[in-house]
């Protein structure tokens, strides 16, 4: 029997969702700020408006929502998790839609999931000439979802949430790094922070080594880190990261992104001095080979369309689009349209892999993850010990992530079911995509990307495409993001007070 | 042991893959042929040469066939100037992508106001040869420009929000700020009566 959601439920899930779209108002603090220095004043009066907004919404909910209860039950925190993520588009899109460079509030609304996921996929018009107010707020966007709204929220809202681990798992986050949870938020910030401050620094250095002016230089450093470190792949100009015209340019943004795109944890570990969790965690080790093997397939398969006419620029393109897509992050150093023109079958279909496999877990990537790839590398070679050995022999498959992990049956299956989710969803994008109209070869690598969170596109990402696939596409961002499990409670939620007793 | 050991496999299965690609990548290998294009960087346009009056979506879509001729491409400078030595980059925006333009430096500094948020750029005419893959610059799409002139020079952009919009402002802040009040008189209330959850953020 379905048990009808009671009236504490509705308290609690509005009282933790007016938290954390409280969180995302004071980000909004960034942008308007930076519009303020620039006397962009027009875009700083739309940023108090979005901001009053936010607050509106998240002091109404803690005013209405006032549960008894401090703790949170598992769906409660799922709940949370993926209805403020919602609620925060919605939020987040007042900006955009207010900016006149989007042509629909669903674009708006496209975009912003687009950045929290750090998918990196736009809708935006007219990109060259947008104010640095909005580019701020697109990249802030993208560096709190990499950390995770809710992770903001432990980080500087929440100083005592009972439950709120059961929130930061359905973010799609499960490791813990210290036992605490909201210790662990702050690591995650801590560790977020001082890259920001390295990165911003390197890429801006970089930016004036290449002729760019000074503030500029540091304005796109922040901006190109903030999107790499998230894997979220936004950039200040439509060119993406081909505008700087710079080989350095684009190989510092593969140091970050590579970064971004490792498990919270393993940075934590080499932090604490456990270095040689760098050559043994099981994600590092599925990463550097799973890289190189379909690096060698996008090279041959450039190969083979003769794409690029020397050694250099095959390797620069296409080892740059398949870490960008392998890492999820989404930079793209050619237009879209040449990879639906003039890359190969081979060399899609190396992407498309990498896109799919992604980043690790309790990273900013998304995907299916090296973990998981891991754990079902892991399983099919134990069955295979398992065949081999005697009868009555036990066959002990283990894996090193942050501590040596003994291989569990339950695990796989968890694995192998994200995994067969991920991939239904990725056939669902592509048949939507097919019935708006476009060919199945550039359906499926759209599909991948947004499956993935990638944000490398061929072409079918624009303002023109049917609103049913924009709205497929930001179903899918989302879902995938979560991982599935919390946007499947709040369906079930939904559910439960439709039909519950 | 046992991890060294899969550290070692690990490490194995990697080094066999590139030292395979290495080998692939090498003299021997299939890709030995492919020689990078000679190319004197902004060569003057050749006698008897008409360059193609070409758009942004021309230079993206029929790449392949334009690759390599000389084309005339118009449409505004963006950004950000880039001088590196004695050339200059510059992306120049057409309807619907910008194209990335190397040029001498001293044509490039004919562009005067370089569009953004303030300022449609200059509308620049350039002439050059066209690249699909440009292979002197990493396999940029690029065009390598012999020359630049200023069409129509660029001009401050209106601002289409209306002003009213102050009001707004000002009306939900204070709207805002009294629900903030009242979340901290109902939070201080109940921290003092019957214990309601008062841990966060309001």
């Amino acid at each position: 029997m379905v048990r009808r959601p009671h009236l504490e439920d509705f308290r609690v899930i509005g009282h933790y969702t007016g938290i954390i779209i409280n969180g995302l108002g004071l980000a909004m603090l960034a942008p308007l700020l930076t519009a303020l220095a620039f006397a962009e004043w027009a875009v700083a009066v739309d940023f108090v408006i979005s901001l009053a907004v936010a607050f509106i919404l998240g002091y109404g909910l803690l005013l209405v929502s006032r549960p008894r209860r401090h703790d949170l039950s598992w769906v409660q925190g799922m709940v949370v998790a993926s209805f403020s993520w919602l609620v925060g588009m919605v939020v987040g899109a007042l900006p955009y839609y207010l900016s006149f460079h989007y042509r629909s509030f669903l674009d708006a609304a496209f975009d912003v999931m687009s950045g929290f996921t750090t998918t990196g996929l736009v809708l935006i018009q007219d990109l060259d000439h947008v104010s640095n107010g909005i580019n701020m707020w697109r990249h802030v966007l993208t560096y709190l979802g990499g950390q995770g709204m809710v992770v903001l929220a432990l980080t500087f809202l929440l100083q005592d949430a009972a439950g709120a681990f059961k929130m930061y798992v359905g973010e799609a986050k499960d490791e813990r790094l210290l036992p605490n949870v909201v210790h662990t938020a702050r690591t995650i910030w801590f560790i977020s922070l001082l890259y920001l401050a390295v990165g911003t620094l390197l890429q801006g250095l970089v930016g004036l080594s290449i002729g760019m002016q000074p503030v500029r230089a540091f304005l796109h450093g922040l901006w190109i880190f903030m999107a790499g470190w998230s894997t979220g792949g936004f950039a200040p100009m439509s060119q993406n990261v081909l505008y700087y015209h710079s080989a350095l340019f684009e190989a510092v943004t593969v140091l970050f992104f590579v970064a971004g795109s490792y498990n919270f944890g393993l940075h934590y570990a080499v932090w604490v001095g456990k270095r040689d969790e760098l050559v043994r965690n099981i994600e590092a080790v599925s990463f550097a080979i799973t890289s190189t093997l379909l690096g060698a397939v996008v090279i041959a398969g450039l190969e083979r369309s003769g794409t690029y006419a020397n050694v250099a620029t095959l390797l620069r393109k296409g080892y740059y689009l398949l870490i960008s897509g392998h890492t999820t992050t989404g930079f793209q150093s050619i237009y879209g349209r040449q990879l639906a023109l003039e890359w190969g079958d081979l060399a899609l279909l190396g992407v498309i892999t990498a896109m799919l496999f992604g980043g690790s877990a309790v990273s900013t990537a998304g995907g299916f993850k090296g973990l998981r790839i891991g754990l079902i590398f892991k399983a099919l070679v134990q069955e295979v010990r398992r065949l081999l050995a005697p009868e009555s022999a036990v066959v002990v498959e283990k894996f090193q992530y942050m501590r040596e992990v003994v291989l569990e049956d339950g695990s796989v299956r968890n694995a192998l079911l994200i995994v067969v989710l991920y991939l239904a969803m990725w056939g669902l994008g592509t048949a939507v995509g097919v019935i708006s109209g476009f060919p199945v070869r550039e359906a499926l690598f759209e599909s991948a990307s947004v499956t993935g969170n990638v944000g490398l596109s061929d072409g079918v990402t624009s303002a023109a495409m049917p609103s049913l696939l924009k709205t497929t596409y930001i179903v899918m961002m989302w879902a995938g993001r979560m991982e599935f499990m919390s946007v499947l409670a709040l369906l079930g939620f939904i559910w439960a007070g439709v039909r519950g007793k | 042991m046992n991890r060294k050991k899969h550290a070692l496999a690990w490490m194995v299965v990697t080094v066999l893959a590139a030292v395979a690609l290495v080998v692939w990548l090498g003299p021997s290998g299939p890709l030995h042929r492919m020689q990078p294009a000679p190319r004197t960087p902004f060569a003057p346009l050749p006698p008897g040469v008409t360059p193609t009056l070409v758009s942004d979506q021309d230079l993206v879509e029929r790449a392949q066939e334009l690759d390599g001729q000389w084309v005339t491409f118009q449409g505004e400078a963006l950004g950000d100037l880039m001088m590196r030595g004695e050339s200059a980059w510059l992306n120049v925006g057409g309807a619907g992508y910008a194209i990335g333009v190397l040029m001498p430096r001293a044509e490039a500094v004919k562009v005067k106001i370089l569009g953004n948020y303030r300022f449609n750029g200059d509308t620049v005419r350039v002439f050059g040869v066209f690249h699909r893959a440009d292979p002197a610059q990493g396999g940029d799409l690029d065009i390598v420009a012999s020359s630049l002139e200023v069409v129509k020079p660029g001009e401050p952009r209106p601002d289409p929000r209306a002003g009213n919009r102050v009001y707004a402002a000002a009306g939900l802040s204070l709207l805002a700020l009294a629900l903030f009040l009242a979340a901290h008189l109902v939070r201080r209330r109940s921290e003092g009566g019957e214990g309601h959850l008062g841990n966060a953020g309001h």
